[in-house]
């Protein structure tokens, strides 16, 4: 018997070799409904590439800023943002984690395949 | 410097004196410093390092975020490290220490979830994620944050 290399058994799944697993991980109050003593949530995500904060005040539109790891640029809310805006999130990061204690954060682990 | 002294390296996998690591305790340690591989040792008290890896003094005194911060220390992610060393007194520790913010824990909302991700344009809406830890979330979290911050904070200073 020949061997033929586009032959896939229906039993054997086709792996596509441009796939990779991406880590993707999630950080933020375990309650809810828990807010930052200025009344707003913050919600952390990274990924390889990529580290996100979320921000959002009571009764205004949420902010989403990401942080490229690769490149080092910044959008905010898919726009391109300025050195003013990494420093906006760092500000926010520190604000998140001076008020937030280990106890009462809870991490989502997630993996993605691409 | 005093002499080192003896070691007995056991495998993670086995326990012959109960010290093999919980799944809980493994998971935490991968998620939140890339431990992948843990050796428990034994070794005496006064001991500063062992094989390169720093001893934790005083445990029993540390509170959550120290205990957390040095393990950080000695298993910087940044490094990339894939081996670590546990001391079987820690390892209790870290272990008592879990379950005070394990109290926290809950099934992840698997579909809020994926929302969540999409509006954080972390995937797409056909993309299909997997959920570790069993789709329960894990304790803690924020060395994670600081680690990352340190990352930014770098970037900020070299614009």
């Amino acid at each position: 018997m020949s061997y033929n290399p586009n032959y896939h058994s229906p039993i054997t799944p086709i792996v596509n070799k441009e796939a990779h697993d991406e880590n993707v991980k999630i950080v933020q109050f375990a309650d809810d409904e828990r807010t930052l003593p200025d009344g707003s949530k913050i919600i952390y995500a990274e990924s390889d590439q990529k580290i996100i904060l979320y921000h959002k005040k009571n009764m205004e539109a949420g902010i989403i800023y990401t942080f490229n790891r690769e490149t080092g640029d910044i959008l905010v809310n898919n726009k391109k943002g300025s050195v003013e805006d990494k420093k906006s999130m760092l500000e926010l990061g520190k604000y998140f984690i001076s008020n937030s204690n280990e106890s009462e954060m809870v991490t989502i682990s997630v993996k993605k395949t691409s | 410097m005093p002499a080192i002294p003896p070691i007995s390296p056991q495998s993670s996998s086995t326990s012959p004196q109960g010290t093999s690591l919980s799944k809980e305790t493994a998971a935490f340690l991968k998620t939140h410093f890339n431990m992948n591989k843990v050796t428990i040792v034994k070794v005496e008290p006064g001991t500063k390092t062992l094989e390169g890896f720093k001893v934790i003094d005083q445990l029993e005194t540390l509170n959550n975020s120290e205990l957390l911060q040095d393990l950080a220390t000695l298993a910087d992610p940044s490094t990339n490290i894939d081996s670590a060393i546990v001391l079987i007194g820690g390892q209790d520790i870290v272990k008592e220490k879990l379950k005070e913010l394990e109290g926290n824990l809950k099934k992840v909302n698997k579909k809020k979830t994926k929302k969540l991700l999409e509006a954080l344009g972390l995937c797409t809406e056909n993309e299909d994620v997997y959920f570790s830890n069993g789709g329960e979330t894990l304790p803690g979290g924020l060395l994670i944050v600081q680690s990352s911050l340190k990352e930014l904070e770098k970037a900020v200073d070299e614009d």
